[in-house]
This record gives C-alpha cells, structure tokens and sequence, in this order.
C-alpha cells in the first residue's frame, strides 16, 4: 500500500510509540520505540533500544512481522501501522540524532501535559537500532467508538 | 517461582500512562493497541479493560498469549508483562472495581463519553521483564 499523504509527516512526529512482534510459539512481544521517520511511500524506519527489547530482534529475523502503533499526546489521534521487516542496523549518526531531536520534542509534550521532565530519557539507550519497515496495511486507532478502520490512502 | 506484581509495578498500573497491549492472531499476524487499564487483581493476576470491540479482543479469543507495559507516571519506570488468558467477567465486585477506575481514567482524559466497560479480561501474568 501506499502511505496517505496526510499521515507522511504524521509518522515524523513526537508521539507515544510502541511496537509488537511474536515469536514461533505466538507469543507477542513488546518493545518500546524511540523515533519514527517517513521514508518513502510504503517505508518507515523505527528505532529501538536492542537489549531491552527483549525478543523482537529475534523474532524479526524468524518471521518479519510487525506492527507498530503512534499515538498523538495533544489530542489522541492514533494509527497502527502492520507490515514486514525490511532490514535491521545499529543507528547511524543520522539516526541518532534524529532520536535525540525526539526525545527533546517529545519530552516538552510530556511536560506540557504534567509528566516529569526529562522522564523520557531514562528509557535505555545503549544499542540504538534501526527498522525499515515496509507498511501493508494502517488502522486508525484514535479512541473511539467504532475505530479500527483501515486507512486507505 | 511464579512472577509476583510489587508494590511499585502496582502504581503504574492507576492508568496515568496508557499502556501497550500486544496480541496476535491465530495466523501469527501482530497487533498493538493502546489499553486504557491493567487492573491489578492479586499479585499472580491482573485484568485488562475490554472497552471497544477489537481486533485485540478477536486475537484474545484465538491466542490467549499477550504481552502488555506499564509505566510509572512520576518515575518512568517500565515494565513488560506476558500474560495468559484465563475468563472474562461481565458483572461482580472486579467488574465494578474496574469500571469505577475506568471512570476516573476518563475524567482525566476527557474521554466521559467514549470508554464503556463491556467486560474485564482476567489474566495470569507468566512472566516479568523490567525494561527500565
């Protein structure tokens, strides 16, 4: 599928971001995101903490599924996006910095609504990874009555 | 030795964060969604909302696994649980307990008119990872 024009810059922005894999025995896993970028028209990027995110490396090497869920923190509007693993890599300086500059937006929204500062740098950092994720299929998820729809773009 | 939920992992579970509830299909297809609760029933079990009908919830009937995170409002600290499905309740002390939480979470949120408790979802939790 091709992503909507209107969730493009949506995907680059500071939101709650949390994703989910499974393994063999279909147990789900899940792991924490730090930062989503907009790649081209079917592809994202994730970036992940390695060690803390427990068996997703591993099963994304097994079985390549994945999905991903963004949720705004000003006004809720959510949207879960289902798809493949592409490839995997230690974050790059690029990446990095794109992470950091998530941190700081997100961290001024979290404040903004009442949350410590600074909370969100305590999520570990230590082995940066980054996900091209190549995006089948995207839910709304704002919560709502009557929400799941597919977007279609 | 089971997993027990402490004292601390308990606070993060008041529904100041919302927390991530990952299931999967029968077909292995991955789902995430947001929950607005994970009530802590004992220190082996806890119960998730059941608001909206969902994909997590058609996954739960198909595949008891999930896996859920909470998060400490004030110390950031995260947990991630893995659970199994054990029933459902629709009425009793847990199912009121839960829906005059759900209440509060709601008026905290601004959403009085969109979270409606259908029925809680009581889980045993399998095991515990602290992520931060």
């Amino acid at each position: 599928m091709q992503i909507p024009d209107k969730l493009k810059s949506y995907v680059n922005g500071p939101h709650g971001m949390n994703m989910g894999t499974r393994g063999a025995d279909l147990q789900p896993e899940y792991a924490r995101v730090l930062g989503s970028r907009f790649v081209d028209d079917q592809h994202i990027h994730l970036f992940f903490d390695g060690p803390s995110a427990g068996r997703t490396i591993q099963n994304l090497h097994d079985n390549g599924l994945v999905s991903v869920i963004l949720c705004s923190l000003e006004n809720y509007e959510s949207y879960q996006f289902k798809g493949k693993f592409v490839s995997l890599h230690p974050s790059n300086p690029d990446d990095l910095q794109w992470i950091a500059n998530y941190l700081e937006d997100i961290n001024v929204l979290l404040v903004k609504v009442g949350f410590p500062d600074q909370g969100m740098y305590k999520y570990p950092r230590s082995s940066m990874m980054t996900l091209l994720m190549e995006v089948e299929e995207i839910f709304e998820q704002t919560p709502k009555a009557g929400t799941g729809q597919k977007v279609f773009a | 030795m089971a997993p027990i939920i402490t004292e601390e992992m308990q606070e993060a579970m008041q529904g100041v964060v919302p927390s991530t509830l990952v299931t999967c299909s029968k077909a292995g297809i991955p789902n995430t969604n947001y929950i607005s609760q994970v009530y802590y029933v004992d220190a082996e079990h806890v119960a998730l909302s059941h608001q909206f009908f969902s994909k997590s919830i058609r996954n739960i009937d198909e595949n008891p696994k999930v896996s859920v995170s909470i998060v400490h409002p004030e110390s950031f600290q995260m947990w991630r649980l893995d659970l199994v499905f054990i029933r459902k309740e629709t009425d009793g002390d847990l199912y009121d307990q839960m829906t005059l939480q759900l209440e509060a979470i709601a008026s905290m949120t601004g959403m009085e008119d969109v979270f409606h408790l259908l029925s809680a979802y009581v889980f045993k939790v399998v095991d515990i990872h602290k992520i931060v």
